[in-house]
C-alpha cells in the first residue's frame, strides 16, 4: 500500500467532484487535493450524460420560490427542504459562475441572453441548456480549469473502502485502487468528499454510464453513515431498447413525448388512455414508466420486450431538426425515429435516495461530505429534470467550501492501519483463485432479480424474494474467481463492483419493503395509495441497525401549502 | 514557381523528350536571355523549396536538435553548392554552341557517373515502390490492418512527401548533368542521350508525374486552405481529382518517353 | 463472428500479438459489446476502457480495421470481416487496448486549455454573463468546436504526431484556438505565441485524417488553419 498524504480527497470527477475540488482550491490554494476517479477525470461521471439542461431561476419573472414549489411538488413533500431550498437558491449564481469564470457557454436567446427551455414538471422555462450536449459542455470546461490549478489527479482510480481514524469515530482517507497497476494506496486526508455517483447499474436497463455501481453508497453505508429514500429510484420512461447491445438503457429524451409522441404496445394501442386519459403521454415520468412497465409484464409489449415511441406523425422535417442528437442515436442501431416507430423501455435513470445530508454536506461522521447522487434528501420522492446536475454543481460547491473550513479545524490524523489492512485483504481475496464464480454471472442476475422485483412496481412478496436472492448472489460473489494479474484486471474490478451493487441493492429492496405506501418512483400494487399521514417520513437505514423513519421537516412548505398557495417561507 | 514549373515540364516533356535536349537544344534556347533568367530563377526557388522540405522532413524523422540544425546546414550547403553549379553553367555558357570541346571533356568517365547516378536513383525508386506494394499486398492478403492507409489524406500526404523527394533528387542530378554543358558538351550530349534508356524510362514517367502531382497538391492545398470549412470537408474528393488529374495529364509525356509524335 | 483483437502486456510479452475471438452475434452489438461479451465469456484477461458506453464520454476510442472509432458507436455489422481491434496509436500501451492517454493530456495541458475570465469574475460575486446574441459571427466556428470529447482519436490517426513528439495534435490545437476565438476570455495575446512556436500549428501538414475520424464532427485541422492565418486576433 502506497501512502499518500492531502488535506482534501475528492472522489469521483463528476459534476459534484470537480466543483468541490475547483472550489476548494480557489478558497485556499494551499490546500493540497487530490481528486480520484474511477474512470478517467472529467469522462467518468453522469453529469457528462446530461442532455436536457440545468434548472435555475434566471428571469425576473421567476424566482427560487417557483422553483422551490415545483422541486417539493415533484417530490411529493419528502424533499429534505432545507436541502432542496439551498439548491434553488444557489443555482443562478452557480449558473453565472460557470459562464463568467468557468468558460461555460449555454445557449442564448436572440437578444443574447442565456435560453432556458421548458422541461416536464416546472411552472416556468428555466432550464439551462447547450443543446443537446449540456453535460458534455460543463464537464469539458470544469475538466479544462483543473489544468489551471495544481491539484492532483488519480485516473482509473477507485476507491475501495473509507477509513477511519484510530477511534473511529471520523473518516480521515480512503482506500485506492489504481487500476492500470492493480496497486493500492492509502489515501490520508483532513476531509474526504465523496460524489462517486449513484448506482442505478443494478438494473437490466439503466441510463448512466457503466460504472455507476453505487460504489459510494456502499462505502458510506460500510463507514457507518445513515442512508435516506433508498427506495426511490427514478426510472425514465423512454430508454432506447437496442437489442443485446448496452446502450439498451440510454435515454431518449423526454421533449419527444412533450411534442407529441405517441407510445404504442405490443398490439399498436396508445396504451396511456388506460392510465392517464387526460394527460396520455405527457404525464409525469414516474406515470408513463410504470403504464409502460405494466404493459410489458402483462405481456402486451412488443416483440423486443418493450413499447414503441413513435414520432413519425409529427412530420420527418419536424423530427429531424428538433431532435436531431436522438434522431442520430437511434440511427446508429437502425431505428428511424422521423418515420417509424421505435422500441423503447423505461430504464433505471436517477436514485433520489442516498447518504443523509446537512445543507453543508456534512454526514454524521466527521471528515466526510457527501455531495451529488450520493447524497440523499433533495429531489424527494421524485426528481424533475433539470435538477440533477444543478444539484451536483450546488452541492459540489458547497462541500468544496465547507471542506475548507473544516480543514481549519480538524488536525491531520493517521488512518487505522488495521482497517486499512483489512480492506485490502477483502479486496484482494479473489484473485487468482482458480473455479470460482463469474462476477459478470453475479450482475446479470442481480440487474434481472431487481428488475422483476424491485422495479417500478413492487409488492412484498417479490421485494422479500428479491432480498433472498440478495443473499444468494452475496454468496455467491464470496466465492469469485479472476485471473490473478491484478493490472488492469476488469473482472476484478467486476467483483468489486458487485460488492457495492448487492450493497446498494439490498439498501434499495429494504427500504422498499419498509414503505408499505405509494409515492413518486416508489409504486407497491399492495399499497398504492399515498398516505400523508403515517409516511411523510423518511426511511433511514445504517449498518447494524434496523431501518427506522424520522419525520420529513415541512419547515418552508406543506402539502397544505400548496393546495392553497402562499409565500414560502424563506 | 509553380506557374515555371509547369512550363519547363511542357516544353521538355510534352513539346519534347529529354533525349533530344541535346547540346544544339540548349544552346538555341540559352541564345535569348531571357530564358537564363528563367532556368536561373527556377533553379533557385527549387533549391530553396527542396531546403524547405528537407528541413520539414528532417523535423519529423529524427528527435535531437542537433541533428536536425546539422541537416539542416548540410541542406543548405548543399543547396548554394548546387545553385553556384547551376547559376554558373546557366550564365557561363557561351551565346553559341560552344565550338571547343570544353575544360571538363577530358573527364570522360562523368558521364558513365552520372547516368550510374541516376540508375542508381531508379532503382532505388523501383525498389521502394516494389517493397511498399508487396508489404500493403501481404498485409491485405492476410486481412491485417494497414496502419493509417485507409485515410485519402494519408495517401495525399506521403504522396507529396515522396514525390518531393524525388523531384529533389532527380534536380540535383540535372543540375550536375547541366553543369556539363558549358564545360564539355560532347560529355553533356552523351548524357542526355542515355535519358532514351528503357531502364530509366519508368523512372522518368514518375518524375513527370510527380512534378505535376507536387505542384497540383501545393495548388489543392492553398485553395483548401482558403476555403476554410468547405475546402476541409472536400479534402478527401480533391484528393481523387488530383489523382485523375495527374495520371491523365501524365499519359502523354508517357507516350512521348515511348516513341509517340502527336 | 471471429474478431481479432491486438493483445499486448508490457510487463510481461516483448511485443503485441493477434488473438482471434469467436464471438456471437447479437442484434445490434457494437464493437464494445463484442469486446464485452469476450471478456465475459471467453478471456477474463482482456482489458480496454469504456466508460458512458453513448458516444459522449471518449473512453473507448480504439482503432477499428485500421480507422479510429468510438467502440461503442460502431456497430460489428457495419464492419467488414474480419475485424481487427488495436489501441490508439502513438500512445503507450497499458494493456491490450487500455492506452494511457497522458502525452495527450499533457499536450492539451501545454496550450493552456482553461477559459480565463475577468478579474472581477474571479474576485467577487460572479459578473453577469456575457450577452452574445444568437448567431454571433464570433461564435460560428467556436461553437462547433467545442464540442471535442478528447478521446485521442484525432491523436491517433494524425501521421505528424506519430513522427513528431513536439507535435501537440489536433485536439490539443482545436481547444487552443477555441478558447482563443472565445471574445469572452481575458488570457491575452499569450495564447496565441503558445501555438505558434515549434510543435504548433505550423507543424501540421494539413493530412486531414483528424477531420476523417472525430466521432462528433469536430474540424481540428479548421482550427489549425484558422490559427495559422491569423485568423484569430488578440
Amino acid at each position: 500500500m502506497e501512502p499518500l498524504r492531502c488535506d482534501i480527497l475528492v472522489l469521483g470527477s463528476g459534476g459534484a467532484g470537480l466543483m468541490a475540488a475547483l472550489h476548494a482550491y480557489d478558497a485556499d490554494p494551499r490546500l493540497k487535493i487530490v481528486v480520484a476517479s474511477k474512470g478517467l477525470i472529467g469522462k467518468s461521471g453522469c453529469t457528462r450524460l446530461v442532455q436536457g439542461g440545468f434548472n435555475a431561476a434566471l428571469d425576473p419573472r421567476d424566482s427560487a420560490d417557483l422553483h422551490f414549489r415545483d422541486t417539493v411538488a415533484g417530490g411529493q413533500f419528502l424533499n429534505d427542504q432545507d436541502l432542496a431550498w439551498a439548491l434553488v437558491s444557489e443555482a443562478p449564481e452557480i449558473i453565472r459562475r460557470l459562464e463568467t469564470t468557468i468558460g461555460v457557454f449555454f445557449d442564448r436567446q436572440p437578444d443574447g441572453r442565456i435560453h432556458q427551455k421548458a422541461f416536464a414538471g416546472q411552472s416556468f422555462d428555466r432550464t439551462v441548456h447547450r443543446g443537446d450536449l449540456t453535460g458534455i459542455e460543463i464537464v469539458s470546461r470544469l475538466h479544462d480549469q483543473l489544468f489551471a490549478r495544481e491539484i492532483r489527479l488519480l485516473e482509473e482510480t477507485r476507491a475501495v473502502d473509507l477509513i477511519h481514524d484510530r477511534p473511529g469515530g471520523r473518516i480521515v482517507g480512503a482506500l485506492l485502487l489504481r487500476h492500470a497497476t492493480g496497486e493500492f494506496v492509502l489515501a490520508q486526508a483532513r476531509v474526504v468528499i465523496l460524489a462517486t455517483g449513484g448506482g442505478p447499474r443494478m438494473y437490466t436497463f439503466s441510463a448512466p454510464s457503466l460504472e455507476k455501481t453505487g460504489d459510494g453508497y456502499a462505502m458510506a453505508y460500510r463507514a457507518g453513515c445513515d442512508l435516506i429514500d433508498m427506495e426511490m429510484m427514478q426510472f425514465h420512461p423512454t430508454g432506447l431498447l437496442a437489442g443485446a447491445s448496452r446502450l439498451s438503457g440510454m435515454v431518449l429524451e423526454e421533449g419527444l413525448r412533450g411534442a407529441g409522441a405517441h407510445l404504442l404496445n405490443g398490439r399498436g394501442e396508445r396504451f396511456m388512455a388506460r392510465y392517464d386519459p387526460a394527460r396520455m403521454e405527457r404525464a409525469t415520468r414516474d406515470v408513463v414508466a410504470r403504464a409502460s412497465y405494466l404493459e410489458i409484464m402483462e405481456g402486451r409489449g412488443t416483440p423486443a420486450g418493450g413499447v414503441q415511441l413513435d414520432a413519425s406523425h409529427l412530420g420527418a422535417e419536424f423530427v429531424l431538426e428538433n431532435f436531431p442528437g436522438m434522431a442520430r442515436r437511434c440511427a446508429e442501431v437502425g431505428y428511424d425515429l422521423a418515420r417509424r416507430p421505435v422500441d423503447v423501455i423505461p430504464t433505471a435513470h436517477f436514485h433520489m435516495g442516498g447518504v443523509r445530508i446537512d445543507p453543508s454536506c456534512g454526514t454524521r461522521l466527521a471528515g466526510l461530505l457527501v455531495a451529488g447522487e450520493d447524497a440523499g434528501g433533495v429531489h424527494g420522492a421524485n426528481r424533475l429534470g433539470g435538477n440533477g446536475v444543478a444539484e451536483s454543481c450546488v452541492f459540489g460547491a458547497r462541500a468544496g467550501a465547507a471542506a475548507v473550513r473544516l480543514c481549519a479545524a480538524l488536525p491531520a490524523a493517521a488512518p487505522d492501519a488495521s482497517e486499512a489492512q483489512a480492506a485490502h485483504h477483502a479486496a484482494r481475496v479473489p484473485l487468482g483463485r482458480g473455479g470460482g464464480e463469474n462476477p459478470f454471472a453475479v450482475r446479470d442476475v442481480l440487474q434481472s432479480v431487481m428488475w422483476r422485483h424491485v422495479g417500478l412496481v413492487r409488492d412484498d412478496p417479490g421485494l422479500r424474494r428479491a432480498l433472498d436472492e440478495i443473499d444468494a448472489l452475496e454468496d455467491r460473489l464470496e466465492r469469485a474467481g479472476v485471473p490473478a494479474g491484478p493490472r488492469a484486471n476488469l473482472a476484478w474490478q467486476q467483483v468489486l463492483d458487485c460488492r457495492s451493487l448487492l450493497t446498494a441493492a439490498r439498501l434499495t429492496a429494504v427500504a422498499a419493503l419498509y414503505r408499505r405506501e405509494s409515492r413518486g418512483s416508489h409504486a407497491r400494487r399492495d399499497f398504492p395509495a399515498r398516505d400523508d399521514a403515517r409516511w411523510l417520513v423518511h426511511v433511514h437505514q445504517a449498518a447494524g441497525r434496523e431501518p427506522w423513519t424520522e419525520p420529513v421537516r415541512l419547515s418552508r412548505l406543506t402539502p397544505r401549502d400548496v393546495e392553497a398557495p402562499g409565500p414560502v417561507r424563506a | 514557381m509553380v506557374a515555371l514549373v509547369l512550363v519547363h515540364l511542357f516544353l521538355m516533356h510534352y513539346a519534347a523528350v529529354p533525349s533530344a535536349t541535346t547540346s544544339g537544344f540548349v544552346a538555341a534556347r540559352w541564345a535569348a536571355p531571357g530564358w537564363r533568367v528563367f532556368d536561373g530563377l527556377l533553379l533557385l526557388l527549387a533549391l530553396t523549396h527542396g531546403i524547405v522540405g528537407v528541413h520539414g522532413m528532417a523535423r519529423d524523422a529524427l528527435r535531437g536538435p542537433r541533428v536536425r540544425a546539422a541537416v539542416d546546414a548540410a541542406a543548405a550547403t548543399a543547396a548554394v553548392v548546387f545553385l553556384g553549379l547551376g547559376i554558373a553553367a546557366v550564365f557561363a555558357a557561351s551565346p553559341a554552341q560552344p565550338r571547343s570541346a570544353g575544360a571538363l571533356s577530358v573527364y570522360g568517365w562523368i558521364p558513365g557517373a552520372l547516368i550510374g547516378t541516376l540508375i542508381a536513383v531508379a532503382t532505388a525508386t523501383y525498389l521502394v515502390i516494389a517493397a511498399a506494394a508487396a508489404g500493403l499486398a501481404w498485409r491485405l492478403a492476410r486481412g491485417d490492418p494497414i496502419g493509417r492507409w485507409t485515410y485519402a489524406g494519408q495517401w495525399a500526404f506521403a504522396l507529396n512527401r515522396a514525390a518531393g523527394a524525388g523531384i529533389l533528387a532527380f534536380l540535383l542530378v540535372h543540375v550536375l548533368d547541366v553543369a556539363l554543358y558549358p564545360f564539355a558538351p560532347a560529355l553533356y550530349d552523351r548524357t542526355v542521350a542515355a535519358y532514351a534508356m528503357p531502364y530509366l524510362v519508368p523512372m522518368e514517367a514518375g518524375l513527370i508525374a510527380a512534378v505535376l502531382y507536387h505542384a497540383l497538391d501545393g495548388l489543392r492545398l492553398m485553395t483548401l486552405e482558403a476555403l476554410d470549412r468547405r475546402g476541409t470537408a472536400l479534402a478527401a474528393p480533391s484528393f481523387v481529382v488530383l489523382l485523375m488529374l495527374t495520371v491523365s495529364l501524365s499519359l502523354p509525356a508517357l507516350a512521348m518517353l515511348l516513341g509517340w509524335r502527336p | 463472428m471471429i474478431v481479432r483483437v491486438r493483445r499486448f502486456d508490457p510487463a510481461a510479452d516483448r511485443g503485441g500479438r493477434w488473438q482471434a475471438y469467436e464471438v456471437e452475434p447479437r442484434p445490434m452489438m457494437s464493437v464494445l459489446d463484442a469486446l464485452f461479451w469476450i471478456l465475459e465469456h471467453d478471456d477474463p484477461t482482456l482489458a480496454f476502457r469504456y466508460s458512458c458506453r453513448a458516444g459522449m464520454c471518449g473512453s473507448c476510442a480504439m482503432v477499428v480495421n485500421g480507422r479510429e472509432a468510438l467502440a461503442c458507436a460502431l456497430r460489428l455489422a457495419d464492419v467488414r470481416a474480419p475485424v481487427s481491434v488495436e489501441p490508439l496509436r502513438s500512445l503507450p500501451v497499458v494493456k491490450d487496448l487500455l492506452v494511457d492517454l497522458g502525452p495527450f493530456f499533457d499536450k492539451y495541458r501545454a496550450v493552456d486549455p482553461f477559459y480565463v475570465g475577468d478579474a472581477a469574475s474571479l474576485a467577487g460575486p460572479a459578473l453577469e454573463p456575457a450577452a452574445v446574441p444568437r448567431g454571433d459571427p464570433s461564435r460560428e466556428v467556436v461553437d462547433r468546436q467545442i464540442d471535442c470529447i478528447s478521446c485521442g482519436a484525432c491523436y491517433s490517426a494524425c501521421p505528424v504526431v506519430a513522427v513528431t513528439p513536439e507535435f501537440l495534435g489536433p485536439a490539443a490545437l482545436n481547444r487552443a484556438y477555441a478558447v482563443a476565438a472565445d471574445t469572452r476570455d481575458r488570457a491575452g495575446a499569450a495564447r496565441l505565441r503558445r501555438v505558434t512556436r515549434d510543435g504548433g500549428v505550423h507543424a501540421c501538414h494539413s493530412v486531414g485524417n483528424c477531420v476523417t475520424v472525430c466521432p462528433v464532427g469536430v474540424n481540428p485541422l479548421l482550427s489549425i488553419q484558422l490559427l495559422r492565418k491569423g485568423a484569430v486576433h488578440r
